[in-house]
């Protein structure tokens, strides 16, 4: 199982001090030899996409910096929850690229294969976000969408910088 | 990875024999050290590639090999064509329309060295960089498909260079047969703000001074002299086109930094 090889190279999010075994909610990153790995962990498939999310958002920036000024809604329907999981992460980065826009949080629902979301944050202001990267595009390596105990849910993959 | 799961042909040379799916063997060149180095994932990317129909002969690794998407990156494979062989988009890599350029400036390291501080804050305040940067250039759908059709040439014809850095360009900066009617009405967007910046990420404007030859004949025919001062643009590319854009190679942003030179 890949949880025992993860290194965690920004920090889990702040209710997962380092050390301590996966819970949910939280988020990690995972070592790639050339990009990142991003991976949440959640009650559900929703709050696991949810914290994926936030690890997606912490590869460019801290999470905690970005206000929740505007709000968006978003859609996504695949053939199953791990490609589910690469177009929500790609339907985000599309988000960031065309409206410069940086996320903080969101609420997700999913029912089937089909996900709707909501997600809060702003414009990027490089001078205070401080971007360290621009994220290219969610990929299929490294990517598992799965109940790894009961009541705990992974959704992982690499991303593209 | 671990040597001892390898045949040592040579040195450097070292064969994974097929078995299961494997159509044809696997063969990585490169050192022990290097070998011990390398991820595990490229074993198993090198092996699966070795499954892909139409592979001839064996699956590459070279040196530089490491952990890549579908492919190892430093892999390297022939398909042919009449035996069912494939093109595989992880093979010709997703950094493709990446490249490296690099631009003569007819300045010695004498001329920078005195302002270097205040050219490099120029060059940072003058070239849009990084996440959430847009450049000058807004195209209209138009002409974003002429940009696409007409690649480096566009960029000529619209003042952001010369005829003469079309000679230094692959393909002379314009790849036949392009239909920029295939690309996807979102990646087309995402490409509209970062025309004529930077981009961002893992790509660099570099200033740097050619402080050793190798070779003088070849660095002449480039145009290279010892203490040259040079501009390297690295892994530019059309960035948010990439995925979609496999057969597209030619260059945008750089023609922005000759006009500018």
């Amino acid at each position: 199982m890949i949880l025992h090889t993860a290194i965690s190279l920004h920090g889990r999010s702040s209710n997962a001090p380092l050390g301590t075994p996966p819970h949910a909610p939280s988020w990690e990153h995972f070592a790639h030899q050339a990009d990142i790995g991003v991976r949440g962990y959640g009650h559900c498939p929703a709050e696991a996409f949810s914290q994926a999310a936030l690890a997606l958002i912490a590869v460019i920036t801290d999470p905690r910096c970005i206000e929740p000024h505007e709000t968006l809604t978003l859609e996504c329907r695949a053939p199953d929850l791990e490609l589910l999981l690469v177009d929500w992460l790609n339907a985000l980065i599309y988000e960031i690229a065309t409206r410069h826009l940086l996320f903080c949080a969101f609420d997700v629902s999913i029912k089937g294969h089909h996900l709707h979301a909501t997600a809060w944050g702003e414009t990027i202001d490089p001078a205070r976000h401080q971007p360290a990267v621009e994220v290219k595009g969610a990929t299929l390596t490294e990517l598992h969408v799965e109940a790894i105990e009961e009541d705990l849910w992974m959704a992982q993959c690499v991303v593209d910088v | 990875m671990d040597p001892a799961r390898l045949e040592r042909h040579s040195p450097d040379e070292w064969h994974i024999p097929p078995s299961g799916n494997m159509r044809v063997p696997a063969i990585l060149y490169a050192p022990e050290d290097l070998i011990l180095g390398m991820d595990d994932k490229v074993y198993e990317q090198l092996v699966n590639v070795t499954t892909l129909p139409g592979i001839v002969k064996a699956a590459y690794a070279m040196p530089d090999a490491h952990w890549g998407y579908g492919f190892p990156i430093g892999g390297v494979a022939a398909f042919d064509a009449d035996a069912g062989g494939v093109v595989s988009a992880g093979g010709v890599g997703f950094d493709i329309s990446c490249g490296v350029r690099t631009l003569t400036t007819g300045l010695q390291r004498k001329d920078i060295d005195a302002v270097k501080v205040h050219l490099a804050d120029t060059l940072f305040a003058r070239i849009p960089a990084g996440l959430g940067s847009t450049g000058i250039l807004r195209l209209n759908a138009q002409e974003m498909n002429d940009m696409l059709k007409g690649g480096a040439h566009w960029a000529v014809n619209r003042g952001f260079g010369e005829m003469v850095d079309l000679e230094r360009t692959e393909e002379h900066g314009h790849m036949q047969g392009a239909l920029p009617s295939a690309v996807s009405h979102q990646a087309k967007q995402r490409q509209r703000d970062e025309m004529g910046t930077l981009g961002s990420g893992n790509h660099y404007l570099e200033v740097q001074v050619v402080s050793e030859l190798y070779a003088a004949d070849a660095a002449a025919a480039y145009g290279l002299h010892l203490d040259d001062v040079v501009f390297i643009r690295a892994n530019h590319k059309i960035q948010s086109l990439r995925r979609a854009l496999m057969y597209f190679k030619f260059i945008t942003p750089i023609t922005i930094l000759i006009s500018w030179l």
